[in-house]
């Protein structure tokens, strides 16, 4: 075996020779100069540090900062780069419906458009006016208009029309014309036409509620508005598919009413009717469940300039006061029937006239002394005797029997505003006794001297027929909340006035004054049904105080109150004629308003499935 | 002549107590695949991520194609009632039954039936529906109050 030698290999020996001939070649080393420090920041090295340092403290304040502005502190941006390229506009809510109280739509919103450009987007405003022209049926001066404002280019909205119907909107908006605007906008529709306005009320063209039960509820009926957002390309256009909605709508709560729409339509029609025929000024019905104070009808019309009789957007039947004239006999004889001053069998020599105070007071007719009893007194309607009811009730003491008196009035709800607490409703006008002067003292006694409404009338009569008690009238029996559920209204409040024996006693009279007195009329042509009721003539106070027109002649308020079935009212119907002819028959309620009572008494019988009791009194046809 | 390599070779013995032990350096290896597993993981996650805010933007994309459709839907039935408000208005039924030459009825008689042929009639006929008995989808046969609530409380369960 080889032993490796110890001397140098070749390989070795020749490489070695090769370092040392290199080793022995001598340059020149380059001169190592010392760093300049060219601008003061010391050498490269330090400058490059420097420059790192310098780099990392940018970089960290740009990373704190995109950290704040990813995190907490970027809103203000965000909301700024959302403002240049994206727009929030308002989501108009429904208003809630109005509801008969059979649930039929009496008011409801349906969906429109509101139709608006900005001229300083538009493109081309000739085309964009003849199209709007076109779609709208804009007359040619409004496109006239139109085309200067679209030319002008000095606003950024104009209002082209409002309360669009759906389908034009939408036609327009389809255009996709640049600077139009076609936005959401309800429109409220009355279905029934005009039945029922009178109740309704109106809404402005935003919407709000201005008069009667729209403005009564008209936060109820409101809803929240919404909001969408759209972005928006340079230009104007909106981008499509970027629609969001920020926050749906709510709609509003919704209202049922206790107004039944088909009888509601029957009294306009022929409350419309019978104004008309007499040439009278205006009218009332008011129809009221006797029970539960529900008013199921209330219509109020009146002649307008024109010489047409309309129904009016003003309920005149809750806003308007008038003497109600020997409808309130009822009040004076049912208290002196209660204070137990009188019976209806109590007699008084009554004259046709006498003199109290500076007044000489008359019957309607002359007639002899007449021994009448308190019955006859109602039945045939006598000023003078209804005064000494009155006078009868203080035991001899005239200041009580007024103070008695005057409670029972404010007993039977005259003097204060109804419980329907409706918008403008009028309290009427009941001076406290103590305020009375002269023969009004004892006017207000049949009805004159004091002043009421339909609708406070109707409830007063109400009391008679619903055994003593007085109901509030209501005109809403419930709401339908944001779930859809029904929440029925309170109930309506009641009093006692006077005794159930009192009342049945009162309304035995009331019979009679249909059966064989000034109320006839309002039986005719109802063969099923007893009627009972009061019929009342007052007379109209004019502005100088009197009770003469310009023309010399007395001006009237007609009314009949009665209730039916009469042996076991369910329902109180109210009407007034209001200026009926001075120089006619039918001035008097009993001519005037009685008649209407008897047309309109079928339809509601049908509506309210009201069924004929078994047994009719002697005036009753069919038994 | 023998190479001048085969001098460098070492013997056996040698060897052993010269070579130094090589041993494999895992680090700088297992080093890769970790920056690979994190890059494969940081883009399955960013993968991810555009899957599910594609899906996100697809589901909005389709809520609000049922939310506009919901809205169109109510604004119709909005319409329709409207319609059929108007059509079962007095106003217009009168109007009509006046163009037809109907006249308002004077007088009204009520006739007593006899409860037996009232009991043979319903047995036969059978009765009107009552709100109980209605099963979804025929909302037709509520009155018009009853599917307006059905509709309100409808839009209150949306989201």
């Amino acid at each position: 075996m080889r032993t490796p030698s110890a001397a140098p290999s070749r390989l070795h020996r020749s490489t070695s020779q090769r370092q040392r001939q290199k080793r022995r070649v001598r340059a020149e080393r380059p001169e190592v100069r010392p760093p300049r420090d060219r601008f003061g920041l010391g050498g490269s090295t330090a400058r490059l540090r420097l420059l790192l340092l310098v780099l990392v403290v940018v970089l960290g304040y740009v990373l704190v900062k995109v950290g704040r502005i990813q995190s907490t502190g970027g809103e203000y941006y965000r909301e700024a780069a959302e403002d240049q390229w994206s727009r929030t506009r308002e989501l108009p809510a429904d208003r809630g419906t109005i509801f008969d109280r059979d649930g039929e739509e009496l008011a409801l919103s349906v969906p429109g458009y509101a139709v608006s450009v900005n001229p300083k987007l538009v493109t081309n405003p000739e085309a964009t006016a003849r199209a709007l022209q076109a779609a709208l049926g804009l007359s040619d001066g409004d496109a006239r208009d139109l085309y200067d404002e679209l030319v002008a280019k000095d606003k950024g909205f104009v209002y082209v029309q409002r309360q669009v119907d759906q389908a034009t909107g939408e036609a327009i908006a389809a255009l996709r014309a640049n600077g139009v605007n076609v936005d959401r906008e309800p429109i409220r529709v009355l279905p029934g036409g005009e039945t029922g306005r009178s109740v309704i009320g109106l809404t402005n063209i935003d919407g709000d509620g201005i008069a009667g039960l729209e403005a009564q509820f008209d936060d109820f009926l409101t809803g929240t508005p919404g909001s969408l957002r759209n972005d928006f390309a340079p230009g104007g256009r909106s981008v499509a598919g970027s629609e969001e909605v920020v926050a749906p709508p709510v709609p509003g709560n919704d209202l049922i009413l206790t107004l039944d729409r088909s009888i509601q339509f029957e009294a306009e029609r022929l409350l419309v009717d019978r104004v008309d025929t007499l040439l009278a000024k205006s009218g009332t019905i008011i129809v009221m469940d006797t029970d539960t104070g529900d008013v199921l009808a209330m219509a109020s019309v009146q002649r307008d300039d024109e010489d047409v009789v309309q129904i009016t957007s003003g309920n005149y039947a809750a806003v308007n006061a008038y003497e109600p004239g020997s409808v309130a006999k009822v009040i004076t004889i049912a208290a002196g029937l209660n204070e137990g001053s009188v019976t209806p069998d109590s007699t008084f020599v009554v004259p046709w006239r006498r003199q109290y105070a500076d007044d000489l007071l008359k019957d309607s007719h002359q007639h002899p002394d007449e021994l009448m009893t308190v019955e006859q007194i109602l039945v045939e309607s006598s000023n003078i005797g209804t005064i000494d009811v009155q006078m009868s009730m203080g035991e001899g003491e005239w200041d009580r029997a007024r103070e008695i008196h005057w409670n029972y009035m404010r007993g039977f709800g005259l003097g204060e505003k109804t419980a329907l607490d409706f918008p403008g409703e009028s309290p009427g006008i009941l001076k406290h006794w103590t305020d009375l002067w002269g023969s009004e003292r004892v006017t207000v006694a049949y009805g004159q001297g004091l002043a009421s409404t339909s609708i406070q009338l109707a409830a007063a009569v109400n009391t008679i027929a619903n055994d003593g008690t007085y109901v509030a009238p209501r005109l809403v029996a419930g709401t339908v909340d944001a779930a859809g559920e029904v929440v029925p209204a309170e109930p309506s409040t009641t009093h006692e006035v006077v005794s159930q024996g009192v009342a049945e006693e009162v309304q035995r009279m009331m019979r009679q004054v249909v059966c064989r007195g000034t109320g006839s009329r309002a039986q005719q042509g109802i063969t099923n049904f007893s009627v009972a009721g009061k019929t009342g003539t007052g007379l109209k106070a004019q502005p100088d105080g009197g009770y003469y027109n310009e023309a010399g002649e007395l001006v009237y308020y007609a009314s009949f109150v009665g209730f039916f079935p009469a042996e076991d009212p369910q329902v109180t119907v109210l009407v007034s004629i209001d200026e009926p002819p001075a120089g006619d028959i039918n001035r008097f309620g009993g001519t005037a308003a009685a008649p209407v009572f008897a047309d309109l008494a079928p339809t509601i019988v049908h509506e309210q499935g009201i069924v004929p009791p078994a047994v009719t009194d002697e005036c009753g046809q069919a038994g | 002549m023998a190479s001048p390599l085969r001098s460098l070779q070492l013997q056996p013995g040698a060897a052993d107590a010269a070579r130094p032990q090589l041993t494999v350096v895992p680090g700088r290896r297992r080093m890769a695949w970790f920056a690979m597993s994190v890059m494969v993981l940081a883009a399955g996650l960013l993968l991810g991520a555009t899957y599910l805010h594609t899906r996100i933007a697809e589901r909005q994309l389709e809520i609000d194609r049922l939310d506009a459709a919901f809205r169109s839907a109510q604004e119709e039935f909005d319409v329709l009632r409207a319609e059929r408000a108007v059509l079962r208005s007095p106003s217009r039924l009168a109007e009509q039954a006046g163009a037809l030459g109907m006249i308002p009825g004077s007088e009204s008689e009520f006739v007593p039936i006899d409860p037996m042929l009232l009991a043979t009639v319903i047995a036969q006929t059978g009765q009107l529906p009552t709100l109980d008995a209605i099963v979804p989808g025929s909302y037709a046969r509520l009155d018009p109050l009853d599917q307006f609530r059905l509709v309100k409380s409808t839009g209150t369960e949306a989201p």
